[in-house]
């Protein structure tokens, strides 16, 4: 055996430590940059309703969150609400308020890449911040999302299990969906607008894992967009999936006044299936996707049968 | 192409061509002041009387030929040089709301003053000088818009005087004036002839008033000048035909011996 | 009707508003150190102040108000000083930046920054606007100027292609605006204007603009005077008017500019704090100027403040609170010059 000159010693202890630290310390990528924390953290404000149902899922309750009702915000959507009713509002999502953000001293702030982009080197300031891309990920994504906030507040096997259960649920449902069945339009129905949501939209592309074809794929780079009547007539969908809020009076009640919207097949043959848009489109976290994938089944969407009062739009 | 004559004359025009646009208004005019004296320039609506004046004066571009101050071409010279030898005051001005006199009066020494308003006091003096002159003293500190038409008309032209020039140009200084104040005005334009040696330049539609006031008449008729000379000399029958399409008595001012007119019908 | 018969508007009058306004100026900025969601004893601000007190005191205060107090203050003051330089150059007391492209230019460079460039850098924003706001400006005068004519820069023609131009830009940043719904939050809050996430970098990035460009405004209020009378008694008192009025509106442009990346597109600040200037101190600049800057910087101040502490912890722009004070305002304006 040769022995090792000094340089080669010092250059495998360098590489021994490089590995030691990139073991100790947590490196996650993220729409803004890369975080790196020395170890896991127990102090979070969220700023999106998905980290709120990531972070519940994983049994972290943040110390802050963005939770408010006002600006433009409906606050966290019905099946948390129970859950988030001690926890400190931080204001609206488009602008928090900083001061209290950091009167909550977190050690750690979850951000939108989209909506608080702008603001990021300000929520870096007051602490370290992870921006992904919540409001415009698809279901990888924020399934990606998960793990890595499970690795951040050091539950990285509790989100795997997580996910797991969510596939293994996912693939249950889908045995269940009834093959051939016609392809779905789904969309958000607001008092002012029907937005369709395409096979690459969060929703969109969940009802498609659960093994239905959604007849709509994106309009150039748009996942999402607005529909008039008469467009929804032209695509006469069989099967139409609305999403609605229970204390709103969406646009399809206007026309169902018309008889344009009593031409539609979906509505002849009494295809027409109405969720909560709160639950479906703003939690977008494990917890919401539990509860999704049980309307799914209990709404009979997935075996294209006459859905029940609950999930009727005959109300 | 200066002719001997013009660097004498405060301001001259040399085959002077002015337009709006595609419209020709003054189409060629050669035209020479005299210094010293109070000009009045006569003619029709729409005989490009003002557009003269106000080239005259700088304030509007021209689509050929030029104008000369004692020989110099105006737009080669600086404008605030311009502003130092000759005031013009336009139709109908308008100052800010709750400007006083005697603040509007300051303006005047604007082309006397550098990139500071420091005032020194030759300015103060000149702009006493001006609001004494036109017996606006008492009325320094008031709002303009406390005056009556003819002590705001004053005003202004108390601001012309206090940039001390030796030319002074009036665009229908009398109108919208009634008879007493009109009076005012032009007696104050000829006292300034007299006693300060102006060089007053004005445009008037009252033939009479021009008559009686001025030193000289230019007649123009379709941007051309008709008659330039004596008001005793251009008033004639032949004049009031050709250039105002009118019939009318000339009689005699009793005061002055010049004619007075009083038309009586329309040739057209 | 009674006329006074001695000036209503003098120096000494505008030595005193100005004075006053200056006092409630620093008065509110202490105040405004004070105030936030966040409740600070006033014992622990001064110590704050004085590099005392508590770490989290220090850092509300020092860091996150006041470099917003600042912002708050050099922004208000500039779109006031931008709004009265366009008002003294378009002669027109209804002219403001938002009137001749700037605010339209700023605001739909801010949008397709925002909403279809989704991978920007932070931090652009603010150029994005400022390019925005000369770019409008630059539009407007483009198409406003007579090239082949001798009228050079008619204000008039400058108002109406203004109008047109920014109802053009207008309609491009909501076509914007539609194709991206999930990011009308924060385009918004910038489209109505906010001093929200100031911090010391955007004070510093702000200050330099306002050290110049404010003094700069003052030399001009002589100029402005002379426009002020109208292009015929500019031109006779020895003024050119053209190289005049355009310098006057860089300056103004540069000013709302400038604002624009710090605050956004604070509604109706500069049409609503030169006109009560006027009404305060006369139409001389030498006297509307100073106080315009101090009634703009106090009013935007004021609506911050009360932006942050109305509905806490929520963030009430403070675009807002100036429209709503400024559209009646204007509103009633147009009825009495109607």
């Amino acid at each position: 055996m040769k022995s090792r000159s000094p340089l080669k010693t010092t250059l495998l202890t360098l590489s021994a430590l490089a590995l030691l630290s990139s073991a100790l310390a947590l490196t996650v990528k993220h729409g803004r940059g890369t975080l790196e924390l020395a170890a896991p953290v127990k102090r979070v404000v969220e700023l999106e309703y998905s980290f709120l149902d990531t972070l519940l899922a994983l049994g972290i309750t943040p110390v802050g969150g963005a939770l408010g009702t006002q600006g433009g915000d409906r606050g966290a959507p019905p099946y948390l609400r129970a859950r988030t009713a001690n926890i400190p509002a931080t204001g609206s999502r488009a602008q928090p308020s900083l001061e209290t953000i950091a009167a909550l001293r977190p050690q750690l702030i979850l951000a939108d890449a989209f909506v608080q982009g702008e603001i990021y080197p300000q929520l870096a300031k007051l602490a370290p911040t992870a921006a992904f891309q919540s409001r415009r990920g698809s279901l990888d994504d924020l399934n990606a999302q998960t793990l890595a906030i499970g690795r951040l507040v050091g539950r990285e096997a509790a989100a795997k299990q997580v996910l797991a259960d969510q596939q293994g649920l996912i693939l249950k449902a889908r045995t269940l969906a009834k093959k051939n069945a016609p392809p779905f339009v789904a969309a958000v129905a607001t008092p002012l607008s029907l937005t369709v949501h395409t096979d690459q939209s969060f929703v969109g592309s969940f009802l498609e894992g659960l093994g239905r074809r959604n007849a709509l794929s994106p309009k150039g780079d748009q996942t999402q967009y607005e529909l008039s009547l008469e467009g929804l007539v032209a695509l006469n969908p069989q099967i139409l999936v609305l999403f609605t809020a229970p204390d709103e009076t969406p646009i399809t009640e206007q026309w169902k006044e018309s008889p344009l919207w009593q031409k539609l097949s979906a509505v002849q043959l009494g295809r027409v299936y109405v969720f909560d848009r709160d639950n479906w489109t703003r939690g977008r976290g494990p917890l919401a996707l539990k509860l999704m994938v049980a309307q799914a089944i209990e709404s009979r969407l997935l075996v294209a049968a006459a859905p029940p009062a609950a999930y009727s739009d005959k109300k | 192409m200066n002719r001997p004559e013009d660097l004498a004359s405060p301001l001259s025009t040399h085959d002077l061509k002015l337009a709006y646009g595609t419209s020709v208004i003054v189409p060629h005019l050669n035209l020479s002041l005299k210094a010293g004296q109070v000009t009045s320039i006569i003619g029709p609506n729409g005989c490009g009387k003002s557009t003269v004046l106000r080239a005259l004066a700088r304030l509007r571009p021209v689509s050929g030929g030029n104008v000369t101050l004692y020989g110099q071409a105006l737009h080669s010279l600086p404008s605030k040089e311009v502003a130092r030898r000759l005031a013009m005051l336009p139709q109908g001005p308008v100052a800010p709301e709750g400007l006083s006199v005697e603040e509007l009066v300051w303006f005047g020494r604007h082309p006397h003053q550098g990139r500071f308003p420091v005032r020194r006091p030759e300015d103060r003096e000149a702009v006493a000088w001006a609001l004494s002159q036109t017996g606006m003293t008492i009325f320094g500190r008031r709002p303009l818009e406390a005056l009556s038409g003819g002590q705001r008309q004053r005003a202004w032209i108390a601001m012309s005087l206090a940039q001390q020039t030796e030319i002074l140009l009036l665009d229908e200084p009398t109108t919208y004036l009634d008879l007493s104040h009109q009076l005012e005005v032009l007696q104050l334009a000829q006292r300034l002839n007299r006693e300060q040696g102006k060089t007053v330049v004005m445009v008037l539609h009252d033939l009479n008033q021009a008559v009686r006031y001025s030193d000289e008449i230019i007649a123009m008729r379709d941007g051309e000048v008709y008659a330039q000379g004596r008001p005793e000399d251009v008033l004639t029958p032949a004049l009031l035909t050709d250039v105002f399409g009118l019939k009318a008595h000339l009689l005699s001012d009793p005061d002055t011996g010049r004619p007075y007119i009083i038309p009586y019908a329309l040739t057209r | 009707m009674t006329v006074p018969f001695s000036p209503r508007f003098t120096s000494a009058r505008a030595l005193l508003v100005a004075g006053i306004l200056a006092t409630l100026t620093m008065l509110l900025s202490v105040l405004a150190l004070g105030l936030g969601a966040v409740a600070t004893p006033a014992a622990q601000v001064w110590a704050a102040l004085w590099g005392g007190g508590d770490s989290l005191t220090r850092q509300l205060v020092l860091e996150l108000r006041l470099p917003r107090v600042g912002v708050s203050l050099l922004c208000g003051a500039m779109f006031a000083a931008s709004g009265a330089v366009m008002q003294g150059v378009i002669r027109n007391p209804l002219a403001s930046p938002d009137l001749i492209g700037v605010g339209a230019g700023a605001g739909l460079a801010a949008t397709v920054f925002l909403l279809a460039w989704p991978a920007a850098p932070p931090g652009g924003l603010p150029w994005a606007a400022l390019a925005g706001a000369w770019g409008g400006f630059g539009l407007v005068l483009l198409l406003s100027r007579d090239w082949g004519g001798a009228d050079g820069l008619p204000p008039v023609r400058l108002a109406l292609v203004g109008v047109a131009v920014s109802a053009a830009l207008g309609a491009v940043q909501h076509l914007v605006l539609v194709r991206a719904p999930d990011g009308l939050g924060s385009a918004l809050t910038f489209l109505t204007g906010t001093v929200y996430g100031a911090d010391a970098e955007r004070l510093w990035r702000v200050l330099p603009w306002a050290l110049v460009l404010l003094p700069a405004s003052l030399l001009l209020s002589r100029t402005l005077d002379v426009l002020n009378l109208g292009e015929d008694l500019a031109t006779g008192l020895g003024t050119r008017v053209n190289p005049a009025r355009l310098l006057s509106l860089g300056v103004g442009v540069a000013l709302a500019g400038a604002a624009v990346t710090g605050a956004g597109l604070l509604g109706f600040v500069g049409l609503l704090a030169p006109h009560l200037a006027r009404l305060l101190v006369g139409a001389k600049h030498a006297r509307t100027l100073p106080v315009s800057l101090l009634l703009g910087a106090l009013l935007v101040l004021a609506a911050d403040t009360l932006g942050r502490t109305l509905l806490p912890p929520l963030e009430v722009p403070a675009g807002l609170l100036t429209t709503l004070v400024g559209a009646p305002y204007f509103l009633y304006l147009l009825r009495r010059s109607a």
